[in-house]
């Protein structure tokens, strides 16, 4: 009883900690540093959510996605072209983008989860979503192309015009809403019976478990939640190209993924901050930025294979357990 | 401490180290204030065939702005950011450009989609943003603004002026084969308009569209010959021309019927082509190494040979970069000031001189009035590569859509 009291008493210390910091975070740097890097911060959360929403289907799930650019970008493009070709009202575009997300999710998902194996698998939703992709680069009357979409028109009051701070406690607060949502869900009973199947799938179909089922719902969650990010990203850019669906953008959020750890929960969240920072210096700093990155990225699955998130949790469970002796 | 955790230590020190080192590195500060000028493009890839060059371009005239003493003193230094031929990564490096480095102006680009994107940002933070080598005709036409200036050709004014060629050509009946991608659709498009506009009664036979990075195009050769066209034009970006071009070759395309195609006189395709570079076809650029033989182009390509190692330059790459360069630093000159709106007023209708001659920089639409260089591609002893004969160059002022034009397409896409 103490041992639980203790916890959720350290549980509220934290937030009283991470609170005033997320609050400040974004005078500190527009006001004191650079607008850039609060650009930065905002981009860093938007990857965060979507690399956590796809953790849903390859950590939690055990299903191996190649396809999760395809929901990220039907969510930015259902949202984009709503906004430019009608005169549909924010929330409502908002939320036809990621039911879009969500019903691409449905439809790749049913075909693709009855799919045993991880290299089928990848390969299946990779399929799709290059369907996607091809879709959106050829169908140039409604899509525009691949010259992609610009100017899309976000409301004064997220604008990033002039200040980036309206749009950052925007995306916060959605981002918040969905990480909470998605943590919900893997402590559900649902999240519990999701880990036993990615675990040992066999047992759970002894046990009266209905496999594709399980599957099939986490995949569409996942995808869901990464419309969201989808969106948020098209608003924090205002331009998008069919590029954002391409299949290059699912490996990059599996790096994250493995990157940050994703048997951890905000594992991939951290993997997608070291990704975006990482590249973004990296490049501005030389041509050679493919190289780095890859060498960071071998030195890091080589010497911490659970991921980064992976070594700091094990370090503190050491630590808790030496502290309890 | 094991040997493993040893490592493992010594890589997270490292690693913290290098982090620090990256983030709080100060950005130079000495002396006089640069005027900073910041380019996109896509530096790593296959698209450093015409990047590099186009840089150089770049470079090349910031070098003379420098010798000449700058402004008041004041010399450009340019900053390169690697776009990846992605969009958002642009938009990323535009940001940082403006609102951490604080550069004057932007430039650069090779792909559409990421000018476009570029131009929004620069549009709403009110700085100049010069592209040296997209072609999109939206970039200057319906998503043109104030803050946008093109120094190379718009891919209708490349379009239009193979049109106005081919109208002087006796050929009635046309194939158009194209890559089925934006800049495809948009130089054919404009070839078709140029050519009706020119030559009435003319006569498409059939069209084909294959897909981007096509690499077996048999078929399409077969069809299309069996509709017995008088005269082939091919709608192919740079990269697109070289498997077209490889295969077209082994099948003895312009032995049998004349193509046309824009982008094949550029001396990449006959470096990159080499020996499988078609003799005879009719091809063009925006600029050509041997001809004008002017003392002045003369005097670019020695400099081009001795300064970058670059004998044969381009017309996409080196010289589009240098005209963009030229008329940005004329315009500083003639403005004596970087201020944006003093920028842009001295750009508007700016005539530069180079190595071809006169090119101004239309006051309606910021689009380079360029002429093209259409002609037959033929060897000559003096050269290694393949070059070109009869050479005619397109009047720009026949070959551009009329300032109404372009306002009447602003307004419709406004009001989309």
């Amino acid at each position: 009883m103490q041992e639980v009291k203790k916890s959720s008493a350290s549980a509220w210390l934290v937030w009283l900690i991470l609170i005033p910091i997320f609050l400040a975070i974004p005078f500190v740097l527009e006001k004191g540093i650079s607008q850039y890097y609060l650009y930065l911060a905002i981009k860093v959360m938007v990857w965060a959510l979507f690399a956590m929403s796809f953790n849903l289907a390859l950590g939690y799930g055990g299903m191996m996605s190649f396809g999760h650019a395809a929901f990220f970008g039907i969510g930015a493009y259902t949202c984009s072209l709503l906004l430019i070709k009608t005169s549909c009202p924010l929330v409502l575009a908002f939320a036809a983008a990621t039911f879009a997300a969500a019903a691409a999710g449905l439809i790749i998902g049913y075909l693709s989860v009855r799919i045993k194996g991880i290299f089928f698998f990848a390969t299946i939703t990779l399929s799709f979503a290059q369907l996607a992709y091809i879709l959106v680069f050829k169908w140039r009357s409604f899509t525009f192309g691949d010259d992609g979409i610009q100017g899309i028109p976000v409301p004064e009051m997220i604008s990033t015009d002039e200040t980036y701070i309206k749009y950052y406690f925007f995306a916060l607060v959605i981002t918040v809403i969905c990480i909470y949502l998605l943590w919900k869900t893997v402590r559900s009973p649902f999240g519990l019976m999701l880990r036993s199947l990615r675990e040992n799938p066999e047992r759970a179909v002894f046990f009266g478990m209905k496999v594709e089922n399980y599957r099939l719902i986490a995949f569409v969650i996942s995808a869901f939640f990464s419309g969201v990010a989808g969106v948020l990203y098209a608003f924090l850019e205002t331009a998008i190209a069919p590029d954002i669906l391409f299949w290059s953008m699912s490996g990059e959020v599996i790096l994250m993924s493995v990157l940050g750890g994703m048997h951890v929960f905000l594992g991939p969240a951290i993997g997608a901050a070291i990704m975006v920072l990482l590249n973004t210096f990296i490049t501005s700093y030389t041509e050679y930025w493919p190289l780095c990155l890859g060498i960071t990225l071998i030195l890091i699955v080589l010497f911490f294979p659970g991921g980064v998130a992976g070594l700091i949790h094990e370090r503190y469970t050491i630590w808790r357990k030496k502290k309890a002796t | 401490m094991s040997f493993q955790k040893k490592i493992k230590s010594l890589v997270l020190f490292a690693g913290l180290i290098l982090a620090l080192a990256v983030t709080i590195t100060p950005g130079n500060a000495s002396g006089e204030k640069p005027i900073k000028l910041g380019l996109i493009d896509a530096y790593t890839g296959a698209a450093t065939a015409f990047t590099k060059p186009a840089l150089n371009g770049w470079k090349m005239a910031v070098d003379e702005f420098n010798a000449k003493g700058g402004l008041n003193g004041r010399k450009i230094e340019i900053l390169t950011r690697d776009s990846k031929f992605k969009a958002d990564e642009s938009t990323g490096h535009a940001r940082e450009l403006i609102l951490k480095e604080g550069v004057d102006f932007l430039g650069g680009t090779t792909s559409s989609s990421v000018a476009l994107a570029v131009s929004e940002f620069a549009r709403k933070k009110k700085k100049i943003f010069m592209v040296s080598i997209s072609r999109s005709h939206r970039i200057t036409g319906e998503k043109g603004h104030k803050y946008i200036f093109r120094g190379c050709p718009s891919a209708d004014i490349e379009g239009l002026a193979g049109g106005y060629y081919a109208s002087t050509m006796p050929f009635k009946k046309w194939y158009i084969i194209g890559e089925d991608y934006e800049y495809g659709h948009s130089i054919a498009d404009n070839f078709w308009k140029g050519l009706t506009k020119y030559k009435p009664g003319v006569k498409k036979v059939g069209e084909a569209w294959p897909k981007l990075r096509e690499t077996d195009y048999t078929s399409y050769l077969t069809a299309m010959m069996a509709k017995k066209p008088e005269a082939i034009y091919a709608a192919f970006g740079a990269s697109g021309l070289i498997p077209f071009f490889k295969q077209a070759g082994l099948f003895g395309l312009v032995d049998k019927v004349p193509v046309f195609a824009f982008g094949l006189g550029d001396s990449v395709l006959s470096k990159v082509l080499k020996e499988s570079m078609p003799l005879g076809a009719y091809a063009a650029t925006n600029y050509l190494y041997f001809y004008p033989e002017t003392p002045a182009n003369k005097a670019f390509v020695q400099k081009c040979k001795e300064k970058y190692n670059d004998p044969y330059p381009s017309g996409i790459g080196i010289f589009g970069g240098y005209s963009c360069g030229k008329f940005l630093t004329e315009a500083i000159l003639k403005a004596q000031s970087t201020k944006t709106e003093k920028v842009i007023k001295a750009l508007e209708g700016l005539t530069i001189n180079t190595p071809i001659g006169p090119i101004t920089m239309r006051a309606c639409d910021h689009q380079a009035q360029t002429p093209a260089f259409w002609g037959k591609t033929t060897k000559v002893p003096e050269y290694p590569l393949a070059t070109m004969k009869d050479i005619f160059m397109t009047p720009p002022e026949k070959v551009v859509p009329s300032c109404a034009e372009i306002n009447a397409a602003r307004k419709a896409a406004k009001a989309r």
